[in-house]
């Protein structure tokens, strides 16, 4: 559905015509990235997920399944499956500089990435590497 | 080895409700035998000593307690019934042992486990020389997802007053649960935490903080992935830029701070999310 909002309207109007657009766009299915090359990424809420080389450097392993630290519902990006996690050591290629790390993770076999609320995510075997989204003001990782 | 068939998942399916319903019981604890259990945990660690036991009606109230009494560490307590998500592993898997006249644990574990299992008509405890326990709440109210949530008062109260305020999970203030109208523009503004803000900005009322925020639309995009709506790169009167989007997957809004450098949807996206926009492939 393509928007009809235009950068001529009232906010007011605008944002309430955003609200109803999205709420309409939505797609609550489960995303399938089983094709992604290197160097694609997907995003699942404020949580990149870059596809890297099998070669791609990460640091020791970690038993903490949980892709952004926090015990809030919104920081339960869980990797699921068999796949082992690492923590990072530099950023995915394709990221730009000063991108906020999370862990590497390496599956053998295909493996989800499971969240309370946004749509879960399946990816197959392969080196991925997690990026966090930053909020402007604090210059930290978004908090949610 | 047991195999998994239809009908022990039948079982595993059927004996959910009991433990969720353990987890979230607001039944006061039956004291005598949560202290008995206490005492052999005491015995099985090596101490024979036993302990006084100081209950209590509330985290809040065991927190001063603690304090009072000169101990700093008591963020580290035990779960007591919220430790009932994993004890119902254990518990369920020996039970379907039993069935199949297995043993699953030794009769030192099977020990253990019961005496986990009865501390979890408590709630949360701290195992000092002497023992404080916490009793259940008097209320716990939860959304269809099951979810901590009320949205017209506490969604945990404890029977001293001490209560939890939560939206579907979210642990929010009492103000944004009772009176959302008498939350200020600039409080809602400067709350870091995006989905704290976006319920804020929900009870608030939408239309009125669009008004309230004076702001003016410098671009307009949108995505062409499942789900991808439009993308609003906005600025406040006060001079500060944010990105109105939603995740595609909710249909949630969000308003996301971003540098004031930038003039585009596509830009704003890319500087806080390191991203270059063009090799993405999906999003929720």
């Amino acid at each position: 559905m393509k928007t009809k909002i235009t950068k001529d309207m009232p906010f007011d109007q605008a944002y309430k015509l955003f609200c109803t657009e999205a709420k309409q766009c939505a797609d609550n299915r489960p995303r399938k990235n089983e094709k992604m090359k290197v160097g694609d990424f997907c995003q699942q809420g404020d949580v990149y997920i870059y596809k890297v080389a099998n070669d791609h450097p990460h640091g020791p392993e970690t038993k903490n399944r949980q892709m952004a630290e926090g015990s809030t519902q919104g920081s339960r990006h869980i990797a699921g499956g068999t796949g082992k996690i690492y923590l990072p050591t530099v950023p995915p290629p394709n990221a730009k500089s000063g991108a906020l790390l999370g862990p590497v993770i390496i599956g053998k076999k295909s493996w989800p990435l499971t969240h309370p609320v946004h749509p879960h995510h399946s990816f197959g075997a392969g080196t991925f590497a997690i990026v966090h989204q930053m909020d402007a003001i604090t210059r930290q990782r978004v908090a949610d | 080895m047991i195999e998994l068939t239809p009908e022990i998942e039948a079982q595993i399916e059927a004996a959910y409700p009991e433990y969720l319903e353990r987890g979230y019981s607001t039944q006061k604890a039956d004291r005598p035998p949560v202290e008995s259990a206490i005492k052999r945990i005491y015995k099985r660690e090596g101490i024979e000593e036993v302990p006084n036991f100081f209950w209590v009606d509330s985290p809040l109230a065991a927190r001063h307690l603690m304090k009072d009494a000169g101990i700093d560490n008591h963020d580290t307590s035990l779960w007591g019934a919220y430790d009932i998500y994993w004890l119902a592993y254990y518990d369920l898997a020996r039970k379907i042992a039993k069935g199949k006249n297995e043993d699953l644990f030794d009769k030192a574990d099977d020990e253990e486990l019961d005496d986990l299992l009865a501390v979890a008509s408590a709630t949360l405890w701290w195992p000092f020389t002497d023992c404080v326990v916490c009793d259940t709440p008097a209320e716990i109210h939860t959304d269809e997802a099951g979810n901590l949530h009320c949205d017209d008062g506490p969604a945990v109260r404890y029977r001293d007053g001490y209560s939890l305020w939560l939206i579907h999970g979210h642990d929010v203030t009492e103000q944004i649960v009772m009176n959302p109208k008498t939350l200020e523009f600039e409080q809602i503004t400067k709350e870091t935490n995006a989905e704290v803000k976006r319920i804020m900005i929900e009870r608030f009322g939408p239309a009125s903080y669009a008004k309230k925020s004076g702001a003016t639309i410098l671009d307009v995009d949108q995505l062409e992935l499942e789900g991808s709506a439009a993308r609003l790169l906005v600025q406040f009167s006060d001079g500060s830029k944010w990105l109105l989007g939603s995740d595609g997957g909710t249909g949630r809004a969000y308003f996301m701070s971003v540098f004031n450098t930038v003039k585009t949807c596509k830009e704003a996206h890319e500087s806080i999310g390191f991203c270059d926009e063009s090799k993405i492939i999906s999003q929720s």
